[in-house]
This record gives C-alpha cells, structure tokens and sequence, in this order.
C-alpha cells in the first residue's frame, strides 16, 4: 500500500513538474504575444489618428490586468508632470513592473526601446521605430515557441522516464 | 490653477501665487524672465528659463505626445486643454515648395519660446450682440469684425451658447460650429473644453470650406458658426450655406467697416447683400471691450 501511495506521489510530482513547466512557458510566450499585439495596436493608432500616448495605453491596457496596472502606473507618472522625458518614465515603470511578468531580459530589452517610438517627435519615425521592434518581438516569439517545442520533446520523456526508474528503484 | 504644472519643476517654486486674476498672455522665452500680461497692461516677470526646460514644458503642453501636434505645429500654435492657445516660435524645418509657389514648412525645432493667450469664457458679454441679430426665431446673417486680440471668438463663442440654449422667448437653435483653430469650442482630444450649448455640433481642427459643405450636408444646422473668415474658398463656402437656408455668424480680422470692401472676396458677398449685420468689436485702453453693430446698408443701429 505504501509502495502504491509512493508510486502515485513520484508520478504526480513528475506530472505536475511538467505541466507547471509547460504553463510557465505558455505564459512567457502569452506575455510576449501581449507585448506584441500592443506594439501593432499602437502602429495601427498612429498611422491612422495620430493617438495621444495616454489615450493609447488606457485603451490598451484594458487586453489584462496586468498590462492594466502597468501601463495605469505609467499614465500616472506622465500626468504629474515632473519628469522632462517620457522615454524615462516609461523605462523605470517597466523595470519596477519586472516581476510581474515572465519574459526574458532580450524581451525587456525590447519593450523598453518601445519608448522610442512612443515618444520620439517624429510620427514617421515612431512608425518605423515601432515595426522594427514589433518584428524583432516576433522573432523573438517565433524562437521561444520553437525552444518550447524541443524542450518539450525533450522533458516529458525523460520526466517519466525518469520517474519510471525511480518507481523501480524503490521497488 | 491648471497653468503650474505645465512650468519645468525648478520654475515652479518661483511662480508667485495669486497672480492669476486677470492674466491674458504667459509669455516664455529661452534664457530670459517668465512674463505675466495681464488684461490692464501690467507685465510681472520672474524665473528664467532654459532653452531645454521649454521642451520639457512642450513635453507637458503636448502630453509627451509631440509627434501627434504636427500639423499644428506647422500652423505655429496648438490648442492645450482649457482651450488656451499656444504659440510656438523657434526653427522653421522647410520643406519642398508646394505647386503653387508657396513655401512649404516641415514643423518647428529647436523650441524657443512660447506665448500661452488664455482663453476666457465670459458667460454673458454677447447678450447685447444677440439681441441685435435675432431675426424671429432664427438671426441675421452676421459678421463680427475686430482687430486681433479684440475679442471676436469669445463674442462668438457666448452668442454661440446663448442661441443654442435658448431662453423663455426664444428656441434654442441648432447651430454648426467649424472649428479649424480649436479655438471656439477648444476640444481636446475631441472633447469641446468651453460650453456651446445642448444644440451645438463642432468638426473639430477641420478646414472651413471642407467643414460647411459637410455640416450642411449632415447636421442640418440652423445657423453655421465660423471664426476667421479670410480665403476665398471660406466665402464661397459660407455662400453656399447662405444659399441652403442656414444662417452665418462669423468672424473676420478688420479694424474698420470699410476695409471689408477692401477684402477681395468680401467685396462679392457685401454685393450680394449676403450679410445683415455687421458687429464692430473695439478694445480700449482699460481692457473693455466696445462694440458697433451695423445693418446690411452699414447704417448704424447700435
């Protein structure tokens, strides 16, 4: 009886450590799909209105909660009017939001550079500045999807594998 | 007051309080002294601000969203929430000359300085002006004439309001508002900043004769409100509208009467007899305003 309860405990334990794996990585990937979709969201915006930054991201920020509450923190800060660059506040809310999110620091990287587009003077140049980062994002995307895949291929047979062995082990 | 926070932080401890009564013009300009104008003609100035501090104030002037000011800032101003009008001076980027021999401006850079006119809503001042132009249940077509600084949008702006909201004896109107300078209605992001009225529509930063054709197309407007009446396509515009049914009520820069007939195109629309009243706006010396109205035969009625 006691051998089943162990058997049950490893296998679930091996089970649970994969999916918990597989759903941290969904997550990364669904953080940079969000990050994505926000960066095309504002291209399309500004090509076609011109919107202001701040009507952008409380538009915007409604897709998560999380993108809620960063970007409400980043509007916040604009609208006191004490910091002369927006490339600034935008830089340090999202730095401070790190922990809330589950991409890698290449991707922060990206995100944060998002400023210049956001914020520079020129719409042309913002446009462009924004696409070239929305492509490298999808790159960025497309490569972690594909890791996921291998790793996966890799993972869950050795995980139970693995758990097999242990099963026989304690046999 | 809504004008602190739009000053760099280290000029703010230096702005005086309870200077803001009566303030008409916030003058900034690279490296020398902050200016209050106020309406009476004194002058206060205080802090000095650096040439990179004036962009930090366009930072904050534009919601750290300059690029969506270009086309304003091709026209040299832009209008900040409150409706107050901004002027920007500093270096021209010009770009290729457009086809017909005009030269053509990319935007400005290198900001060096900014004149804030602060607009002011006087709730009442054209209950006099509006008495004079009714003309049953509708008004007589209408010019006000006036120099600059005068007052011809805030008078436009209260007759505006008060046909739209009406009184015991007289209906509320319908009334069409292009505004091309967002100084009228003063919308930003789209929302008017001054009251109108309940009956009062605006196409907001739109070209004048763009905007009649299309109000009169699908507002179905009463009366057609326009501010600057200057290029021949305004007047040809506001002749179309007068020739749809609806009633103007506009404004146009002069000084005098007879410089109307000096204006090219206004010397078409005067032969026709288009426009019934003539409003003569005055400033004096102490800040009031003195106005003239005149019929259609430029007889003076008031």
């Amino acid at each position: 009886m006691l051998k089943l309860v162990g058997i049950c405990v490893i296998f679930g334990g091996i089970l649970g450590g994969i999916v918990s794996w597989n759903e941290n990585r969904r997550m990364k990937i669904g953080d940079m799909v969000l990050l994505e979709q926000f960066v095309s969201h504002a291209v399309y915006r500004l090509e076609t209105e011109k919107v202001y930054v701040a009507e952008l991201l409380e538009v915007t920020g409604e897709k998560s909660d999380r993108l809620r509450d960063t970007f409400q923190d980043i509007v916040a800060k604009m609208q006191k009017n004490d910091c002369p660059f927006g490339e600034r506040i935008w830089t340090e809310v999202w730095r401070k939001h790190r922990g809330e999110w589950n991409f890698s620091e290449q991707f922060l990287f990206l995100v944060t550079e998002c400023a210049k587009g956001l914020f520079g003077d020129n719409l042309r140049e913002n446009i462009d500045v924004l696409k070239h980062i929305r492509e490298q994002m999808q790159i960025q995307i497309q490569e972690e999807k594909v890791q996921w895949r291998e790793k996966q291929k890799v993972f869950t047979p050795v995980g139970i594998l693995g758990g097999i062995m242990i099963v026989i082990i304690l046999l | 007051m809504e004008f602190v926070n739009i000053f760099p932080v280290r000029i703010r401890q230096t702005i005086p309080k309870d200077k803001w009564d009566g303030l008409e013009e916030i003058r900034i300009r690279a490296k020398l002294p902050v200016e209050f104008l106020y309406a009476d003609r004194r002058s206060l100035h205080f802090g000095v601000v650096e040439k990179e501090e004036i962009r930090e104030m366009m930072n904050y002037l534009s919601g750290y969203s300059l690029y969506a000011m270009e086309n304003e800032l091709k026209e040299g101003f832009f209008t900040m929430k409150g409706g107050h009008r901004v002027g920007v001076v500093g270096r021209v980027a010009r770009a290729e000359d457009t086809p017909n021999g005009k030269k053509g401006i990319c935007g400005i850079y290198d900001f060096s300085g900014l004149n804030i006119r602060i607009a002011h809503e006087r709730k009442g001042c054209a209950k006099q002006l509006v008495q004079q132009i009714r003309q049953g249940d509708s008004i007589h077509n209408t010019l006000i004439l006036a120099p600059p600084g005068a007052g011809k949008t805030t008078y436009l702006r209260d007759s505006i309001r008060i046909l739209s909201y009406g009184d015991s004896e007289h209906m509320g109107l319908k009334i069409a508002v292009v505004d091309e300078r967002s100084e009228i209605a003063a919308c930003y992001q789209g929302i008017p900043q001054n009251d109108l009225g309940p009956r009062t529509d605006v196409l907001d930063n739109c070209p004048k004769e763009r905007g009649i054709f299309m109000m009169l197309r699908s507002m179905s407007p009463q009366i057609i409100a326009v501010d600057e009446l200057g290029k021949e396509e305004d007047f040809m515009a506001v002749y179309q509208a007068v020739c749809s049914g609806s009633r103007i009520l506009g404004t146009v820069h002069a000084q005098r009467i007879r410089e109307l007939s000096e204006k090219p195109y206004m010397r078409k629309i005067l032969e026709a007899g288009m426009i019934d009243r003539f409003v003569l706006l005055s400033r004096e010396l102490d800040g009031t305003r003195k106005m003239q109205i005149y019929d259609e035969a430029m007889r003076r009625i008031c």
